[in-house]
């Protein structure tokens, strides 16, 4: 606790170090918050730029931040949710120049219920444990597209295959994937907004 | 494309925001009226960023907390502005082009570009080049005196020190650029992802060029040396007037490195008087060069027996035999047998992206201008080490293996045939540039082997082949009847993924008889008569049609095998009750019971028979009669399957008296109807795999069902017969399938059982 203070004391002097010591064990979790109720995003990148943004203003707001009222975690969350609407909201004025089926998906799954507070790593030990368990070439080509980040285009040709048949394996491998952290986890993913 | 395959394909698309404008609508309408289905694809997904942040994160844990540091930096106090581009240069933004950049990210950064800095850092070191090659004293004539190969050289004392000059101005010159080329080695150590490709081009370029400068370095060193020799020897006589000379000056002072020993189709010869079209028969010098710039070839011998054959659209510059036998590759492909080497004078190709340095191997080269494909190196024997031109790496690359010197790929020997086990599941592979006839003898210097025709009927004439796990390598042996007489044997090395002639044809075939006079068996078409013994590593061949001058002459039971260790080949005349091996009989090897079971058609003596390697000795198990089929042993169950001509019989090798089953299967009709197909058993997917052209069948022997695989690629099939041309190669766990001396080889690798 001692030293949760002195972390909380060296923040409000300014030290990004501090903070990010204090926000390291919530990385994980803050993220997947964003994956799981922030606007549709095509990439990790995308996605990693609002958490950022939302952590960048959560450093710049420690006046509102009283370890009285709560975990850093708790709070923590409240901004990323609060720039995670912020972001909703742009992305559709964005949307009206061009539809995009993703956003409307999720515009129609609605809002949740309850609390948005995921506990992430869980999830990513689940997924992990699923992985394993997929046929060989499914699981190649889901590692070709997440993790080396290849386009349907560049997954067809390493392995020889038509692009359409990259976009089907990689729709029901994910379907399967998902299923199967679900049931590992406990944990429903929700297709929902804000 | 099913409908529900459609949506499929438009869901997994959508998600990599790959979809154009058309699909986006069509999408949008399948949504709007499925709520159920939008449901399940919003919740896709939200998985699919579980999916991007889980697996993203493998590839580089850090990446997220150490951008944000930076982020976080950059945004304390008033000039966060400039401390996020400070920021963003720690951190470069990511720029896949697979993955469509953040909009946001670029509005806040007010379209920085994180490769600039460096990239004008290099561009500036560039122009020190330039600067320094601007300021270079324009003495082409004295620099062309020095050339070694010249017309002109320096003979007298201020020649010599002239030569000594222009030695320190390149020394000079030399230094620089190592200077400079260190620098842009710092700035390529501290450049991350996209600004390092950029990044290293610059360093290649400038490695190139100070490879350059040195060679010419070297040049004027020697001119030196040659006019510090002439300045101290004695001054002639004056007394004999020596007349000018009209003939050229002489080049030929210059020592023989090679010999244009081969030339087909356009080759040039490049030397410092010009360039000529190659005849052939050309001796090459010290500077000269060959370039094959269409679709040629050109060969070049060394006085010690070593070879290099250039390949169409190959320029191979500045042959040089001081300090051993040196040339520069600057593109296309070259194939070298290099006999051993002193230490001390290795064989060097230089290529723009690195040096090959050779004792004495077998080896290819592949050089692309590109440099991010860069230089491939394949050793085929032997070994070569690589050493790469952006830094002091190398690799010993040996027999079997390959490695790359090319900007972002890792400098690591690879195994060869890495490229076919490492295909996908349910797809075909070509090798390129593995043409049969590439290795076929020289048909002028064997002009009685001709039939027909030549080398096409080693494969076309009802030949079969065998597959040797223990030299991973297929064998082909065919010809015969009236087609083609040349008996030579041939492989396909899967190791270095190319063909290797193993023997000569004999020149003189003795038609229609069993033996010609060299002892070697005449040529045969070998239909499904062949298998490879593996304990001793022999290939077993037996029946089929004789070489003659007329078209059925049979081969009889004289059986041959050949001894891969020896080169050799022998008839051990077994013991027992011989098969008559008649056509069209079939054979496979069981390395369980360490023999060939052979399914004999002959009507008057039909059966099962068996060839004990170890006792050298034939036995009749049953007399049933077989026709035209292709045999394979499972051998996991020890089964022996004897498939085509509608049936699938299986025989029980495990049994004392192996006893004939016929299989009722379902799902293979189309393929068990035919015959004369290639078939053979995947032990990795427990699979009797067959294959005639068109679709791949494969049998469940537990289920009796084949299932057809339908991949696109497939070769077109020999029209007389794939035989064991077909076989399955354990090393790469895929199937190797020859269909022609003029097409490439092929693999096919089965799909992942369930």
């Amino acid at each position: 606790m001692a030293e949760q203070e002195r972390l909380i004391a060296a923040w409000r002097r300014g030290d990004f170090d501090a903070f990010l010591q204090l926000v390291r064990p919530h990385l994980v979790s803050l993220r997947a918050l964003v994956v799981f109720y922030g606007p549709p995003a095509t990439s990790l990148w995308e996605t990693d730029d609002l958490a950022q943004d939302a952590l960048i203003e959560a450093f710049q707001s420690i006046g509102q931040f009283d370890p009285a009222r709560g975990e850093i975690r708790s709070w923590l969350g409240g901004v990323v949710r609060n720039r995670v609407r912020r972001a909703w909201q742009e992305s559709l004025r964005e949307r009206k120049r061009r539809q995009n089926a993703v956003t409307r998906a999720m515009e129609m799954a609605g809002s949740p219920e309850g609390k948005l507070d995921p506990e992430a790593r869980p999830l990513v030990e689940a997924l992990r444990e699923c992985l394993e368990k997929l046929p060989e070439q499914g699981g190649k080509m889901v590692r070709a597209h997440y993790a080396e980040r290849l386009s349907g285009e560049e997954i067809a040709e390493r392995f020889k295959v038509t692009l359409p048949a990259v976009y089907v394996t990689l729709h029901r491998v994910r379907r399967a994937l998902r299923q199967c952290v679900e049931s590992r986890s406990g944990f429903r993913v929700e297709g929902v907004h804000p | 494309m099913s409908d529900r395959s459609r949506l499929e394909y438009l869901l997994g698309k959508a998600l990599g925001a790959e979809l154009d404008a058309g699909e986006e609508a069509e999408l949008l309408r399948a949504l709007e009226s499925d709520a159920s289905l939008a449901a399940e694809f919003a919740r896709d997904a939200r998985f699919h960023g579980l999916l991007s942040l889980a697996l993203g994160e493998e590839q580089n844990p850090d990446r997220f907390e150490r951008s944000l540091a930076a982020r976080l930096k950059a945004s304390q106090g008033d000039t966060a502005f400039l401390r996020s581009l400070e920021a963003k240069i720690k951190d470069p933004p990511r720029s896949r082009p697979s993955f469509r950049p953040s909009t946001r990210r670029k509005g806040r950064a007010g379209g920085w570009r994180p490769w600039l800095p460096p990239l004008i850092a290099c561009a500036g070191v560039l122009v020190g080049i330039a600067l320094v090659f601007s300021l270079r004293p324009a003495n082409r004539s004295s620099e062309d005196a020095a050339r070694p190969g010249s017309s002109k050289r320096p003979e007298s004392p201020p020649e010599r020190a002239k030569a000594e000059e222009e030695r320190a101005q390149a020394e000079e010159r030399v230094s620089r650029l190592q200077e400079q080329e260190k620098r842009a080695a710092e700035a390529l150590k501290a450049a991350t992802d996209d600004l390092k490709r950029k990044a290293e081009e610059a360093f290649l370029d400038i490695a190139r060029k100070r490879k350059e400068e040195e060679e010419r370095l070297a040049k004027l060193r020697q001119a030196e040396e040659e006019a510090r020799r002439v300045a101290t020897k004695p001054v002639p006589e004056p007394a004999v007037e020596e007349k000018p000379s009209l003939a050229p000056k002489r080049p030929e002072t210059q020592a023989v490195v090679a010999k244009l020993e081969h030339v087909a189709g356009e080759v040039v010869l490049a030397s410092s008087s010009g360039r000529a079209v190659a005849k052939g028969g050309e001796e090459l010098r010290a500077g000269h060069g060959v370039e094959v710039p269409g679709g040629g070839k050109a060969r070049l011998k060394y006085p010690d027996g070593t070879w290099v054959e250039l390949g169409p659209g190959t320029e191979l510059k500045d042959l040089r035999s001081e300090g051993g036998k040196r040339s520069h590759l600057v593109k296309g492909h070259v194939r070298a047998v290099v006999t051993r080497q002193a230490k001390d004078q290795p064989m060097v190709f230089a290529t723009p992206h690195g040096d090959a340095t050779v004792l004495g191997t077998t080896l290819r080269i592949v050089v692309d201008p590109d440099p991010r494909k860069g230089t491939r190196l394949d050793v085929d024997e032997g070994k070569v080490r690589l050493t790469r031109s952006i830094d002091p790496k190398f690799v010993e690359v040996p027999n079997g293996h390959y490695a790359v010197a090319a900007t972002g790929i890792e400098l690591i020997a690879r195994r060869i045939s890495s490229i076919v086990s490492g295909m996908a599941p349910n797809s075909w592979m070509t090798v390129s540039g593995t043409h049969l006839r590439e290795v076929a003898p020289d048909a002028s210097k064997y002009p009685q082997v001709r039939g027909i025709a030549n080398t096409e009927f080693v494969i076309d004439s009802w030949s079969g082949g065998a597959f040797d796990p223990r030299g991973n390598q297929l064998i082909l042996w065919g010809g015969g009847v009236t087609n083609y007489h040349g008996n030579e044997l041939y492989a396909f090395k899967v190791d270095s993924l190319k063909w290797e002639r193993l023997t000569d044809p004999t020149p003189n075939p003795a038609d229609g008889r069993q033996v010609n006079g060299d002892g070697t068996p005449n040529s045969r078409a070998t239909y499904n008569g062949l298998a490879c013994i593996t304990n001793p590593d022999r290939l077993f061949a037996l029946g089929g049609y004789m070489a003659g001058t007329t078209t059925n002459v049979e081969a009889g039971n004289s059986l041959w095998t050949f001894d891969f260790a020896e080169k050799r080949w022998k008839e051990p005349n077994p013991t027992g009750s011989r098969p008559p091996a008649g056509f069209p009989s079939a054979c496979s090897y069981d390395p369980l019971t360490r023999r060939v079971w052979w399914c004999e058609a002959t009507p008057s003596a039909p059966g099962l028979y068996s060839y004990d390697c170890d006792k050298n000795l034939w036995v009749r198990h049953t007399s049933d009669l077989f026709n035209l089929q292709t045999s394979a042993v499972d051998t996991r169950r020890g089964l022996l399957f004897i498939v085509g001509n509608g049936e699938v019989v299986a025989y029980s090798l495990r049994e004392k008296n192996p006893t004939r089953k016929v299989w009722t299967t379902v799902g293979g009709d189309a393929f068990i109807g035919q015959n004369q197909f290639g078939l053979d058993y995947d032990p990795a997917s427990d699979r009797i795999v067959g294959w005639h052209g068109g679709p791949v069948y494969s049998l469940n022997p537990e289920t009796r069902a084949w299932t057809v695989h339908a991949a696109p690629g497939a070769p077109a099939k020999t029209p007389n017969g794939i035989f064991g041309r077909w076989r399955y190669v354990p090393s790469v766990k895929a199937f190797i399938a020859v269909t022609s001396v003029d097409e490439n080889v092929h693999f096919f690798k089965l799909p992942t059982p369930r």
